[in-house]
């Protein structure tokens, strides 16, 4: 019987502070693998990891082993990882390409569409309800399955918001990815980073729209850029991409006020870019170009003007479109976490161009990046704060009650602290709905 | 055996321990903290790879963990030197033992990723890392390349490449050097 009745959910979140339970407690934890990743839509792969008929990847919902798999006949499965007899976990590595997945124990064999194929000594289960037909016997899929312009996602709950309703206008980050290729469409590349750190999940969902933790946070890294190029560059040389991706964190608290701030319903969010190309850069304008040969002057100069840094698909994803970078949240218990990263090729863009998302993979996202070690410290360190009986309270109280309201959305200065009373507004609403 | 194969073995076994001492030497200045002189001992133009993928075929198509050219090494030398580098409030303490040193008997090749390092020859080594901070400590092992460049009587590195047997497993992050 859980301690937390609605009234009990309600009390722990308030307009602009939240209660340390939130992301210490590991009842809380139970009840957010049944409350959110059991009923949003989660994040589950992207099409291309899966081109072929056959070709499969493995995840998570929550703690559901998910086979994300492409059949015979093109189309997406989202399966769970479980097979109809007794239960093993049928695919065991993480990807790959199968004709059909046979479970290692007794050796039940599906379709990769998840259908029973065959079963070992079937004249045994005569006179018995098995119906090798019977749905219930197969690998069984999640409720709901829906891709947006490549991003598969899935939902375990039967009823709910479609996709489009659950995003909204957050999807426009999406289109803002995807848009970027000549050809209009990405392609995952090899290699994926799994990096763990000590905290709770959601730290980490706050710290993706945080404006005013890189200028301290990021202290060494951005001297790390500033020295280098003092060291190393005549005055006024351009900065190479590798001392830009260090040094901008170090913008003044002004650059980060004037930065859109974005929320939607649902948790979504995203902030406005911090490493704008420069039309200086050969590289660029080669890309430029290849954009204006596929879509035109007027067209390009639009996909181009936007300018956002990490969107937030609440509660599992998070996308930096201008480098093609895509961070999936994997909550491993309260107070651990498991992020996996991707980067991806923009499909017709030139080589030189996607040697960019190269070095921002490598500089941020890397579990051996030199920006990303001093982020999971700083989140390791509130995770261990919070464990402190001092005060029951964490503050989100900066520039709250002076967001502006339009259709659609809210948006606030750079520094405010929005997007985290959003995502609690929303975590409030889905943990005591059903309480 | 003729005198003269008999000077070329020994020439090759003075050359292997000499080898095997620049290895050791790179070894200890990763663990003494010695970035300055650990630098010095890379080439202008090097290349520091570890793949995030076991037998990963180049740095260009599949993400890697380090892929740096020299300036972000000096750049991630910078860092964790930096007074403010929080994560290196409590310093990462790293203990290298590298073993069997041999002469690459492929020269390297297939290993270098298709970036071909001027070098002069390749030597192969296995390491175990032991690396504590805080609380805990880990460990990370595999297959070294060194890809090395003459300079003088010394040698200078083209390349190191890296394949570490927990390459693509879930992990903490890493602040210091393999």
């Amino acid at each position: 019987m859980s301690h937390y009745d609605a009234a009990a959910i309600r009390a722990l979140v308030q307009a602009d502070r939240v209660h340390r339970n939130v992301y210490v407690d590991p009842e809380l934890f139970e009840l957010e693998m049944d409350r959110i990743f059991g009923r949003a839509w989660i994040w589950v792969g992207h099409e291309s990891q899966i081109k072929a008929p056959g070709d499969y990847t493995t995840t998570t919902i929550g703690r559901q082993p998910i086979v994300l798999s492409r059949h015979t006949d093109g189309s997406i499965h989202v399966l769970y990882n479980r097979c109809g007899h007794r239960g093993a976990k049928v695919v065991g590595d993480r990807e790959g390409n199968a004709k059909f997945f046979r479970c290692c124990y007794h050796g039940w064999t599906y379709r990769t569409d998840g259908s029973l194929l065959a079963v070992p000594l079937r004249k045994g289960y005569d006179g018995t309800d098995f119906d090798i037909k019977d749905p219930r016997y197969g690998m069984l899929p999640v409720p709901r399955v829906e891709n947006y312009r490549g991003f598969v996602f899935a939902s375990l709950a039967a009823e709910g918001p479609t996709l489009a309703e659950y995003l909204g206008d957050a999807r426009s980050s999406i289109d803002d990815m995807v848009d970027r290729s000549p050809e209009g469409a990405l392609e995952v590349i090899g290699g994926c980073f799994r990096v763990v750190f000590r905290a709770n999940w959601k730290i980490f969902v706050e710290n993706l729209n945080d404006t005013t933790h890189p200028m301290v946070v990021h202290e060494s890294s951005v001297e790390a850029g500033k020295i280098w190029a003092r060291e190393h560059l005549p005055e006024g040389a351009p900065d190479p991409l590798a001392v830009r991706f260090t040094r901008n964190n170090g913008f003044p608290y002004e650059f980060f006020q004037k930065l859109t701030l974005r929320v939607y319903p649902n948790g979504h969010s995203f902030m406005g870019g911090i490493f704008p190309p420069r039309r200086t850069d050969p590289v660029y304008m080669e890309y430029v170009a290849a954009m204006e040969q596929a879509y035109g002057k007027e067209r390009t100069e639009q996909i181009l003007s936007v300018d956002r840094h990490n969107t937030i698909f609440y509660p599992n994803v998070s996308i930096q479109s201008g480098y093609q970078q895509l961070r999936h949240i994997r909550p491993l218990s309260v107070d651990r976490t498991q992020m996996d990263v991707y980067a991806f090729r923009l499909k017709g863009a030139p080589d030189e161009f996607y040697k960019h998302t190269l070095i921002y993979s490598n500089m941020v996202n890397s579990p051996s990046s030199i920006v990303m070690p001093d982020d999971h410290e700083a989140y390791n360190r509130v995770q261990e704060g919070l464990v402190a009986q001092a005060s029951d309270w964490v503050s989100l109280q900066r520039d709250a009650g002076r967001d502006q309201q339009e259709a659609g959305w809210t948006t606030s200065i750079g520094t405010s602290e929005l997007p985290m009373r959003n995502q609690h507004h929303t975590w409030m609403r889905m943990m005591a709905q059903g309480a | 055996m003729t005198l003269a194969k008999g000077k070329a073995k020994t020439a090759a076994k003075t050359e292997l321990s000499a080898l095997e001492q620049f290895l050791y030497r790179e070894a200890i200045l990763l663990d003494e903290k010695r970035w300055q002189e650990w630098l010095a001992l890379y080439t202008e133009d090097c290349f520091y790879w570890v793949p995030s993928v076991v037998g990963q075929k180049d740095p260009i198509n599949t993400v890697s963990l380090y892929a740096e050219d020299r300036m972000r090494l000096e750049m991630r030398v910078i860092r964790v030197q930096h007074p403010h580098a929080f994560s290196q409030d409590f310093p990462t303490r790293m203990s290298h033992v590298v073993g069997n040193v041999m002469l690459d008997p492929d020269g390297g090749r297939g290993a270098d990723g298709g970036t071909h390092p001027k070098a002069d020859l390749v030597v192969r080594s296995t390491v175990h890392i032991l690396e504590f901070r805080k609380d805990e400590q880990r460990l990370f092992g595999g297959t070294v390349r060194h890809w090395l460049r003459r300079a003088g009587d010394d040698w200078q590195i083209a390349m190191k490449r890296i394949d570490l047997i927990n390459c693509d497993a879930p992990m903490e992050v890493v602040q210091l050097f393999l």
